[in-house]
């Protein structure tokens, strides 16, 4: 008897050891948030820190790799001051032979609602944006204001996102939300955005509502469209009659959005898919799935899911020798994680590209590619996304005549040209209307030997 | 459909593995290993790190699999020090104070972030039904064979077995007779850790799971134990593959796959009310 009472005692001790590891582990996660969010506004080369992760072991494989020493191209060195050729169009209007002012106004509070921690992680995009702000702040800033970019964490969860949105509208008092790059933030706060006119230059929209607010308009293609331009490179760039597509994001919530992108791309082309398949479960081997496609006929197969999915499609295309079928997968496989990864494994699988692809050569991307350099960002898609939300922010800024606030920079959003870039298929527009999506294109890229590759170097434009 | 079926036996055989190791220390030690796959998933992360920071693929799976044996080893430990003598609950609630401590101890090593875990043995293959099995699959059928066989034999049949049987039911009188405790328990702990860590290394490799969704593989693991009814190694193998390959086959269907988390457990209590139909109540109880 006394054996067994020592024994339990012990076992709950063991539990209760358990419990308070468990504890701390979350606590400590969460404590290491406010961390990345306080980044000091002032220094570059910290804030890319949580960035450098996911980018890390590709940097040996890729000429246009990310990695500092590959970035020091003699003309590279430009990028680090702000000068007339490198600033491009966004700051034209400040003449270049004017000392660089000193912005030591009042800030202008600009939000930013980021996953920097949790399931999915989007670090680029808001370090990204802020490389544009601390630019236009070397520079005078806007007539004599810096811009201030304050990145919250929502650390992928719907209560992080809530009170991130929460605190940057009402303790920040923030004039705007720019290059926000979540899975899940415009689920939560587009309501609450639009209730405290609160408008949003999404650099990463990932859920549904991102597309269908009054109140945000992201710079990406995202998931939805992305799937139907996808669809549509298959059945009408290239020309292949069956064609077929594997959901393998499968989160409840997202669905029924999956499912209107293949029927927008039906009723646009007036096919139908030969085969599609959903995995039960995010984690699931996508192996079983892939082989019923095939024996289907498909020609082409259309599949979702997040950069981990992109490794398990890549190899099992490899193991099962299924290279005869055109597999393009969404822009989350489009890293050079998944291509150093891969190798030449993975050659043939092609993926869509919501802006200029990142790895071409093209000059269209050396202004983003000096600043990213500069500012020690990876030279990814989600970065091309801050920097391209951050640039448009900068633009309705500079037509606002009298004070900032945020009644009018929310009247220069919605008064805002269609802004024109040839890092964008269609002009980024905003406006007064009840939902945006105005990226309606892609670009596609095709993994060979380790390296993506530009697969065609015209845009793919849904029609409508 | 008998691709998806061949399809299935990766998993199958990494199930198979894990439940008859769940089986092998229930009669060896007499507790239920919940984390016989979170172990495995320590050696499959600590192999991706270590072929990410160029230690090659041969070193890091060696190291992989090293720690899941000496993480198993001292769980073993820690119960034959401090629970044998105690009942089978709080065993299990123990067991479970430790499982839980280990997914807290990879979360905060590893994040909740899937992570690549290295193809062991690239290239080899052979084509069954359409369907490429990889060299790794093939292995890891033959260690699930070769365990559930090899250790109903030790078991039932040699000295060591008796030995660990007697330590797992009378510890004190055991080691008073002059069996090395430590030695034995190490033994049985570090094997079954061994193949787990072998089984999770091959299966991981194809799945885009996170170490958690790895650790939680304990699930099929269990039904496969179940159908075994934690006493048949050879039942156990089946039930493993059986598990894996109904997975791959409900995919068929979106209608099946919506309840596959169930199937598995399903077809253990259905097994099970076969298996003992002829038991009495008291028997079967």
């Amino acid at each position: 008897m006394r054996h067994n009472l020592r024994s339990r005692l012990r076992a709950s001790l063991a539990a209760a050891l358990a419990l308070i590891l468990l504890a701390t582990s979350c606590s400590d996660d969460e404590d290491s948030s406010p961390a990345q969010q306080e980044a000091p506004a002032t220094d570059a080369s910290e804030t890319p820190e949580p960035a450098e992760e996911p980018a890390e072991p590709d940097d040996d494989v890729q000429d246009e790799a990310p990695d500092d020493s590959a970035a020091v191209e003699p003309d590279d060195v430009e990028g680090a001051v702000p000068s007339e050729d490198s600033d491009g169009d966004e700051v034209d209007d400040v003449p270049a032979e004017t000392t660089p002012a000193v912005a030591d106004g009042t800030p202008i509070r600009v939000g930013n609602v980021s996953s920097l921690t949790g399931a999915g992680l989007f670090p680029e995009a808001s370090v990204a944006a802020k490389a544009v702000f601390d630019r236009v702040n070397a520079s005078g800033g806007i007539g004599g204001r810096p811009i201030e970019l304050i990145i919250e964490d929502d650390g992928g969860t719907p209560e992080g996102a809530a009170t991130a949105g929460r605190k940057l509208v009402e303790q920040d008092n923030v004039v705007a939300m720019v290059g926000s790059a979540s899975v899940l933030e415009c689920a939560v706060n587009s309501a609450y955005y639009a209730e405290q006119g609160v408008y949003s230059i999404q650099g990463t929209g990932v859920d549904p509502l991102c597309f269908l607010s009054s109140n945000i308009s992201p710079v990406n293609t995202g998931p939805f469209a992305g799937i139907t331009v996808s669809l549509y490179y298959a059945s009408e760039t290239l020309a292949l009659d069956r064609v077929c597509n594997i959901n393998l994001f499968v989160i409840p919530d997202l669905a029924p959005a999956f499912d209107g992108a293949v029927a927008r791309w039906e009723s646009l082309t007036g096919k139908s898919l030969t085969f599609r398949v959903k995995a039960a479960t995010l984690e699931d081997d996508p192996t079983p799935l892939m082989l019923q496609a095939r024996d289907a006929g498909c020609e082409a197969v259309v599949i979702d899911g997040v950069e981990p999915h992109a490794l398990a499609v890549g190899r099992a295309i490899d193991a099962q020798d299924l290279r005869d079928i055109v597999w393009i997968g969404l822009t989350s496989y489009y890293t050079d994680a998944i291509a150093s990864q891969l190798g030449s494994a993975g050659n043939g699988l092609r993926a869509n590209s919501e802006f200029e692809p990142y790895g071409s050569g093209s000059p269209v991307l050396d202004d983003w590619k000096d600043l990213m350099n500069s500012a020690g960002v990876p030279l990814t898609s989600f970065a091309q996304g801050g920097y391209l939300a951050a640039t448009i922010f900068v633009e309705a800024l500079r037509s606002i005549d009298g004070e900032i606030t945020r009644e009018s920079v929310a009247g220069a959003v919605l008064s805002l040209e269609p802004y024109e870039t040839p890092l964008l298929g269609t002009p980024y527009t905003f406006g007064p209307g009840e939902a945006h999506a105005p990226n309606q294109a892609s670009k596609f890229v095709e993994l060979r030997d380790g390296r993506w590759v530009t697969a065609a170097d015209d845009w793919v434009i849904l029609p409508g | 459909m008998l691709t998806l079926v061949v399809a299935g036996l990766a998993a199958g055989g990494a199930y198979a593995i894990f439940g008859v190791s769940i089986v092998v220390l229930h009669r060896m030690a007499g507790v239920v290993n919940f984390s016989q796959a979170v172990v495995g998933a320590f050696g499959a992360y600590v192999a991706a790190i270590g072929v990410e920071r160029g230690w090659g693929l041969l070193w890091a799976a060696v190291a992989g699999v090293a720690l899941s044996s000496a993480l198993s080893i001292a769980i073993g430990l820690l119960f034959a020090r401090l629970f044998s003598e105690a009942g089978a609950a709080v065993r299990t609630a123990a067991m479970i104070a430790v499982t839980v401590g280990l997914f807290a101890a990879g979360f905060r090593f590893f994040g909740d972030a899937p992570r690549a875990v290295p193809v062991v043995l690239p290239g080899a293959s052979v084509s069954i039904g359409g369907v490429v099995v990889t060299a790794g699959t093939v292995i890891v059928l033959m260690i699930a064979i070769a365990t559930a066989l090899g250790m109903g034999w030790v078991l039932s049949s040699t000295r060591v077995g008796v030995q660990v049987r007697a330590i797992s039911e009378r510890p004190v009188v055991a080691e008073l007779l002059g069996v090395p405790l430590f030695a034995r328990t190490a033994l049985v702990w570090g094997f079954t850790g061994f193949v787990s860590a072998t089984g999770m290394l091959v299966v991981a490799s194809n799945l885009p799971g996170s170490f958690s969704s790895l650790g939680f593989l304990v699930f099929p693991a269990m039904a496969a134990a179940l159908i075994g009814a934690f006493r048949r190694l050879t039942l156990a193998f089946v039930g493993g593959i059986g598990v894996g390959v109904v997975e791959s086959v409900s995919s068929y269907r979106e209608t099946w796959s919506e309840y596959r988390g169930a199937i598995p457990f399903l077809i253990a209590a259905a097994v099970l009310l076969w298996t003992q139909r002829h038991e009495v109540w008291d028997a079967a109880r």
